[in-house]
C-alpha cells in the first residue's frame, strides 16, 4: 500500500488530497481523486479492477480490430436502434442508445461501413459485453 | 437535422451563474437533442418542446410556463465516476430550488424531484461525445402539464402551487446552473464522497419501493445510498441488501 499526496487544480482552485493506492489499484471511497493518479486511461480500460457496484466505466464500446462489432459498454436497456440493416454509417454515427441508471449512453459506430447485422432490439437489457451490433 | 439550435437568443451570460453561456430557442423537439453539439457549460433553454424525452423514451410534456433546458458539463474524471453525475444533479436542482424558497422536497432516486408524490422536476442525462455529458432538467413552474396530457393529472406539481411569488424563469435558471457548476466541481475532485452526505438528507421518510433489476425485482424500504452509489434496501426482517446502480433499472414507489 502506498499513500499519496496530489495538488489537483480544478478551475483555478487547488485541493489538497491524500491518495491511499491498494496493490495499484485506487481504492474505492474516492474515485475520482484517486483515479488522477493512475496513469492509465480509465475509459479504454476494461472494468476488471472496479470494486462492485462502482459502476462499469462508459467506456467506449471494447472493439476488436477490424470487427465492426459493437458491443455493450455496460448493462442495460436498449432505449433505440437507430440504424436498419444494410444502412452505410460513417464512424461516429448514433447507433444505439443504452439506458442505465436514467443516463443514456448514445454509442457511435466504430468505423464506417455497412449495418451487416442488429442482435438487440429496443426494450431489451443487455448485459456488458454482448455483441448488439456489427458493421461490415 | 440540423446541427445547430434554431436560437433566438444568445450566447448570454447570467450574473449568478458564471462561467455558463446560455442559448435560448422558442421552440425545439428536444433541448438534449440540441444540446448534443454544444460545447460544455452551454445550457439551451427552450420555451416548449415538441419531442421533450423522459426516461426510457417516454415523453416528458414541456409546454410553455417550465423550465426546459440542457446544460453541458464536462465528464468527470475518470469516467468509471460519471454514473453518479444524474444524483449531482439532482441535489444541483433541489438545492438551487430550496434556496428561492420552496420547502418540502424529497429526492427519488435517482433524480425525480418531489414534492409528496407529485413531481416539480425531472432530468436525464445523456451522454452523446466522451468528453462532455448533457444534463437534461425539466421543471414546472407556471405550466399546466395535466392539460396537455389528462393522464398526468394529479402526478405534476408546479412552482405556482408552492410559492406566492415564484421565481421568473432565469432567476432559477441561474440558481440551478451555479449549483450545478459548483457540485460538478466538488464530485470532480472528491467523487460521490463530497456529496454523499447532503444527498442521503433528502430521500425523505424511507418509503416501500420495488426495484426493477437485471434479473427480476426486489422490494424493501428505500435506505439511502452508499459510497459506491449502490442502494440500500432495509427487509421486513431487518437485513440490508445492497444494490450496485448499474444494475438498478427503474425505482418504483408502491
Amino acid at each position: 500500500m502506498s499513500i499519496k499526496k496530489l495538488r489537483i487544480t480544478v478551475d483555478g482552485k487547488a485541493y489538497e488530497a491524500t491518495v491511499e493506492v491498494l496493490d495499484g489499484v485506487a481504492s474505492a471511497p474516492a474515485p475520482a481523486v484517486a483515479a488522477v493518479a493512475a496513469p492509465a486511461a480509465p475509459v479504454k480500460s476494461a472494468p476488471v479492477a472496479a470494486p462492485p457496484g462502482a459502476g462499469s466505466p462508459a467506456a467506449r464500446p471494447a472493439v476488436t480490430a477490424g470487427s465492426g462489432d459493437i458491443l455493450a459498454p455496460l448493462t442495460g436497456l436498449i432505449v433505440e436502434v437507430k440504424v436498419t440493416v444494410g444502412q452505410d454509417v460513417k464512424a461516429g454515427d448514433p447507433v444505439l442508445v443504452l439506458e442505465a441508471m436514467k443516463m443514456n449512453t448514445v454509442i457511435p459506430a466504430p468505423k464506417a461501413g455497412k449495418v451487416a447485422a442488429i442482435n438487440c432490439a429496443k426494450g431489451e437489457n443487455v448485459e456488458e459485453g454482448k455483441v448488439l451490433v456489427s458493421i461490415a | 437535422m440540423a446541427a445547430a439550435p434554431s436560437i433566438s437568443a444568445g450566447p448570454r451570460s447570467l450574473p449568478d451563474a458564471p462561467g455558463w453561456e446560455i442559448l435560448h430557442a422558442a421552440v425545439v423537439d428536444s433541448t438534449n437533442d440540441r444540446a448534443a453539439a454544444l460545447p460544455a457549460w452551454s445550457c439551451l433553454v427552450a420555451d416548449r418542446q415538441r419531442a421533450g424525452r423522459g426516461r426510457t423514451g417516454r415523453a416528458w410534456v414541456s409546454d410553455p410556463g417550465g423550465l426546459w433546458c440542457s446544460a453541458v458539463v464536462p465528464t468527470p474524471a475518470p469516467a468509471s465516476v460519471w454514473t453518479a453525475l444524474p444524483l449531482v444533479a439532482g441535489l444541483a436542482v433541489i438545492q438551487a430550488v430550496a434556496a428561492l424558497g420552496v420547502q418540502g422536497q424529497r429526492l427519488r432516486w435517482p433524480n425525480d424531484i418531489m414534492i409528496g408524490n407529485r413531481k416539480l422536476a425531472g432530468i436525464l442525462v445523456e451522454r452523446f461525445h466522451d468528453d462532455r455529458v448533457v444534463i437534461g432538467m425539466g421543471l414546472n413552474i407556471s405550466n399546466d402539464p395535466a392539460r396537455e396530457d389528462p393522464t398526468l393529472s394529479g402526478i405534476p406539481i408546479r412552482l405556482v402551487d408552492l410559492l406566492r411569488t415564484p421565481p421568473v424563469r432565469d432567476r432559477l435558471l441561474a440558481a440551478i446552473l451555479g449549483q450545478l457548476r459548483t457540485l460538478h466541481g466538488r464530485f470532480q475532485v472528491g467523487g460521490l464522497a463530497a456529496i454523499i452526505a447532503e444527498l442521503n438528507t433528502l430521500w425523505g421518510e424511507p418509503r416501500e419501493v420495488v426495484l426493477d433489476t437485471h434479473d427480476g425485482t426486489r422490494s424493501g424500504r428505500f435506505a439511502g445510498i452508499d459510497l459506491t452509489g449502490s442502494l440500500l434496501l432495509t427487509g421486513a426482517d431487518g437485513t440490508t441488501a445492497v444494490l450496485p446502480p448499474t444494475e438498478v433499472r427503474l425505482l418504483r414507489e408502491t
